[in-house]
């Protein structure tokens, strides 16, 4: 293990110095072949549809096609502790999670650090939100707040996994509305939103994204965003509410440890480049997302930002002390 | 008038042609031990996007059909399951196969998998919307006492001691919890092992636990794999269509229950088959011969897992959740070319839908040629290779097909420890049939109490929570029965026959 | 009443002691687990736990039921050659160990020809070495294409290879 440690870093040495001279012009014509495109969560899901979208465009601004591969498990956790021994040549690429990879190194026994992860976009977000059935008693937001206040803990709430960005909205939501819920974790959101449509639970935290999959069956009572999400006009902001919830499931991509910069930064102009895609912008917001542009030179701001917010919510979670 | 008019339209020549290669590229990937259905149609995505959304669907349904009867192969000729809907065929199919009904469990395998196919399809056709309201009545308890009664099959596959059932299915459930908890978010039993993280694959679990064993032994003989018989019989077609004719009942039930487990989106294929197996041993005058190559037990698992196909497509396209793994990813498909699922995809997009299920009941009754000939080949070439050929070949493909699920050395590694432990365990009698049924069974289970536990205590009885609904109750009664029918059955049979056969009863 | 306990003895799959030991086995380690689930979150701990228990439980019934009617060894282990029992795991161990640094060509061809080796029971002739040789190479060639090129399955290249 410690030889092959030594090998590896001599070799990675070796590698870069050649590698750095050509750099700039390999970044000129890059891609010159297929990129691998690794989602660590399993087909289906909306990782795999946002990247399913990007596909086609990547194609016709590239000429080149994006792969996209599963590597499921430990939700995301497998994918991102191999992710720096896979080939640094930009030539694969892998889905990173907020507040996934900020929260699961927290905990023990992770298989990577949050600083191992070279993000260089995250370029879109499902913002977090409540759902109601369509046929729930609870019209409004306020209603299903005192329902909770009356009675403690009686309120159920389904959502997808322990420490996930429904178990952080859960927590933050209960603590700026001092009220208690039952948060119910489900293996993914689609459990979750079965539980819901079967009345299995009052209530669901959900993402945009879910409500506008169901929009006939559900009623979602508040947004997690800045403004309005376009698809649901009638829906208020949590803010507009008067609680200070601005948040959801970021989605990015990360390349591995010693990739290039200039290829680095040639990948996160093609992606900046999709996003600016009105034909993509449309498609996506359909489907209920919300493009975000943060790009190679923003996303180490934009990450300590949120570590920040995820970190107070770990505390409350009682994932640290 | 409108539905025919659609099924025409899934009768273009392109359309025919697209099926034709679906399904038999399906059961190609199907037959090969890691390469799921899900996968299948998972590759054939990104290339569905470039043709009219017809076609797509017709191509994707026609390689998941043939994937999930492709799985039958391996499990009948090489006692590995293809797909982890296949599991239940190696119970009945591999010992056919050994004592030389090879070629006759494949056309068995064909046959249900043809009349569980088109059952299921019928179902999606003219019950969709109303079994899809049946499929969100199953909540978390449901689920409990549905994995519940599923681990009741544990006394009827352990053959000499049931205790030795029990421990082997501990352990099956016990390797289910390792990794990180979906609940409580626990990283558990991982040793610090980060490749442990992500739970040990039920594909790779299943290739180790049934495939390695029959490699271990495959090696230490110079007897030839299967048994033969010289003159060659064909397809055996018209003595496996008397099988299937005297199994009727046997089949039909198989398909219904298939169809309803199917609906249902935490289960799946593997449960469908394994519950209508237990089904038919239980109904069956002789459950004795049911483990030992009775070709009842493929037919009854054989046309429940293709009746998922079009069952598991109900609340995928009437609900937008889907019932099975490779039904997420058509799902996700469906979204990218811009379909809404819902009950619109059966008022205004009705057009679609009706092509779709004409290609699904295109694709199946396509299996019927499709298989036989393949099979035929597959069979032929099993039992044509030398074993120095044969065993690289399979040891080959348990690797590359462990790697491949989600591209992982170290699930190989994990894989070939499951099966050397497995097939220790077997010598001693613990077979592994009931640790496979633990760890499919084990999240189910596991997940289904908890959220129960906190859906009571929310709502302030966990007892009326889970003993409340009249479908756990349904599910409770016939757990019971399942493990007492057996008894009250054996000692009824004893009683006629005088005390001669207590011993048996009590050793079962 | 001695034929009787001989008649109700619980015949052993192999030799008595490891009909015994077993169980035994089972026992230690679903109290290794129990003991670990100590650590866990009360959520997270009360389903392993459960099993665990279960599993100890079934295990002190099966001894208690060997130890009551008394056991009878049973069939001693069947034929077959051990040697090549454990050349298979050997060389299968190896593949898999092997696998991320030399690659998934080298060690599927060298592990192709061991396992032919370990297999064949005739005398080689050099036709018939020639023809598996050639089958090897070409099983080998098609799963390549299928999994990395038609499937699109990342095999690995092999670090060492790669270096």
């Amino acid at each position: 293990m410690r030889l092959s440690t030594t090998f590896t870093l001599t070799a990675m040495l070796a590698a870069s110095s050649l590698v750095a001279p050509l750099a700039m012009a390999e970044a000129e014509d890059f891609p010159s072949k297929d990129i691998q495109y690794v989602i660590p969560f399993g087909p289906g899901g909306e990782s795999d549809i946002s990247a399913r979208l990007q596909q086609k465009y990547f194609q016709e601004l590239t000429g080149e096609q994006l792969v996209i591969q599963y590597m499921p498990g430990g939700g995301g956790a497998v994918g991102w502790s191999q992710l720096n021994d896979m080939s640094a040549d930009g030539y694969t690429i892998m889905g990173t999670n907020l507040p996934h990879i900020v929260l699961k190194p927290m905990g023990k026994d992770a298989g990577f650090a949050t600083q191992d992860i070279h993000n260089f976009t995250f370029f879109h977000y499902s913002p977090d939100a409540i759902l109601v059935n369509a046929d729930s008693p609870y019209q409004t937001l306020e209603e299903l707040v005192e329902a909770a206040r009356q009675a403690p803990g009686a309120v159920t709430f389904s959502g997808s996994g322990t420490y996930s960005a429904n178990d952080v909205a859960n927590t933050r939501f209960q603590q700026l509305a001092d009220v208690t819920t039952t948060y119910i974790p489900f293996k993914g959101t689609g459990a979750a939103v079965t539980a819901l449509l079967g009345g299995q639970v009052q209530a669901e935290w959900g993402y945009t994204t879910v409500a506008a999959n169901h929009q006939d069956k559900v009623r979602m009572l508040a947004v997690a965003a800045d403004e309005r999400h376009p698809l649901f006009p009638d829906v208020p902001t949590f803010q507009e509410l008067g609680y200070d919830m601005v948040g959801g499931a970021y989605r990015g991509m990360a390349v591995p440890a010693g990739t290039p910069d200039a290829v680095t930064a040639k990948l996160s102009q093609i992606f900046g480049e999709i996003n600016q895609n009105p034909q993509f912008r449309q498609e996506m917001e359909d489907l209920g997302f919300v493009l975000l542009d943060v790009g190679n030179d923003e996303v180490a701001d934009f990450l300590v930002e949120q570590s920040a917010q995820y970190e107070t919510s770990a505390r409350e979670l009682g994932l640290i002390d | 008038m409108e539905l025919i008019t659609h099924a025409l339209g899934a009768l273009s020549p392109l359309n025919l042609a697209l099926a034709l290669l679906g399904v038999t590229a399906g059961i190609v990937i199907g037959a090969l031990p890691g390469l799921s259905a899900t996968m299948a149609v998972a590759v054939l995505v990104p290339v569905t996007f470039g043709m009219a959304p017809e076609s797509a669907l017709i191509m994707l349904g026609a390689i998941y059909t043939g994937a999930i009867y492709g799985g039958s192969y391996s499990a009948i000729l090489v006692n590995t399951p293809g797909t982890p809907s296949a599991i239940a065929t190696t119970f009945d199919g591999y010992p056919m196969a050994q004592r030389g009904d090879g070629d006759l469990a494949v056309t068995l395998s064909t046959i249900a998998s043809v009349v569980g196919g088109l059952v299921g399809v019928l179902a999606l056709l003219l019950l969709a919307p109303l079994l899809a309201q049946v499929a969100l009545s199953f909540g978390p308890v449901e689920y409990f006492w549905l994995a519940i009664f599923g681990l009741t099959l544990i006394s009827a596959l352990s053959e000499d001691s049931t205790l030795k059932g029990f421990m082997g299915a501990g352990l099956g459930l016990l390797l289910s919890t390792v990794g990180v908890a979906v609940i409580g978010g626990d990283i558990r039993y991982t040793y610090g092992m980060p490749v442990l993280l992500g739970g040990i694959e039920t594909v790779s679990a299943l290739i180790g636990l049934y495939c390695i064993p029959v490699l271990i032994d495959l090696v230490a003989t110079p007897a030839a794999h299967l048994k033969v018989d010289d003159a060659s019989r064909g397809v055996r077609f018209r003595e496996g269509l008397g099988e299937a004719i005297r199994g009727k009942w046997n089949l039909l039930r198989s398909a219904t229950i298939g169809t309803g487990v199917a609906i249902l989106p935490g289960a799946g294929g593997s449960i469908a088959s394994l519950v209508s197996y237990s089904e038919a041993r239980r109904v069956a005058k002789d459950p004795g011969s049911f483990g030992k190559g009775n070709p009842q037990g493929v037919l009854a698992t054989e046309s429940a897992n293709n009746a998922t196909v079009g069952g598991g497509f109900i609340p995928t396209l009437v609900l937008g959740i889907p019932g099975t793994p490779p039904d997420a990813v058509i799902l996700g498909a469906l979204l990218v070319q811009g379909f809404r699922t819902g009950p619109e995809l059966f008022t205004t997009n009705a057009g679609i839908t009706y092509t779709f299920v004409a290609g699904l009941f295109l694709a199946t009754c396509l299996l019927l040629p499709l298989g036989l000939l393949i099979g035929r080949y597959a069979f032929k070439s099993i039992i044509a290779i030398p074993k120095a050929l044969l065993v690289p070949t399979i040891a080959f493909m348990t690797v590359i097909g462990t790697y491949a699920i989600r591209n992982s050395a170290s699930d190989v590694m994990i894989m070939l420890c499951l099966g050397v432990v497995g097939w220790v365990l077997n010598r001693y009698g613990f077979r592994p049939s009931p640790i496979v049924l633990g760890l499919i069974l084990g999240p189910i289970a596991e997940q289904g109490f908890v959220q129960g536990f906190l859906m009571g205590r929310a709502s302030g009885s966990v007892v009326g929570t889970f003993f409340g609904g009249p479908i756990s109750l349904t599910i409770i009664a016939l757990s019971l029965l399942s493990v007492f029918y057996p008894l009250v059955k054996a000692r009824r049979v004893a009683k006629r026959q005088g005390n001669n056969s207590l011993n048996e009863e009590v050793s079962s | 009443m001695t034929a009787d306990k001989s008649m109700r003895a619980v015949p052993a799959a192999r030799s008595r002691a490891s009909e015994v030991l077993l169980p035994v086995l089972f026992m230690v380690g679903a109290g290794l687990c129990l003991w670990e689930t100590r650590q866990m979150s009360q959520l997270g701990a009360v389903f392993p736990a459960v099993i665990s228990a279960g599993v100890m439980v079934a295990a002190a019934l099966r001894l208690a039921q060997l130890l009551l009617r008394g056991v009878i060894a049973g069939s001693p282990a069947g034929g077959g050659s051990r040697p090549r029992r454990l050349a298979l795991v050997g060389v299968m161990s190896v593949w898999a160990l092997a696998l991320p640094w030399l690659g998934f060509v080298l060690t599927g061809l060298g592990s192709f020809v061991a396992l032919m080796a370990v297999a064949q029971y005739q005398q080689w002739t050099r036709k018939r070495l020639a023809g598996h040789l050639l089958a090897g190479c070409l099983l080998v060639a098609f799963f390549y294409v299928l999994f990395a090129v038609v499937l699109n399955v990342p095999l690995p290249t092999g670090r060492w290879l790669a270096a």
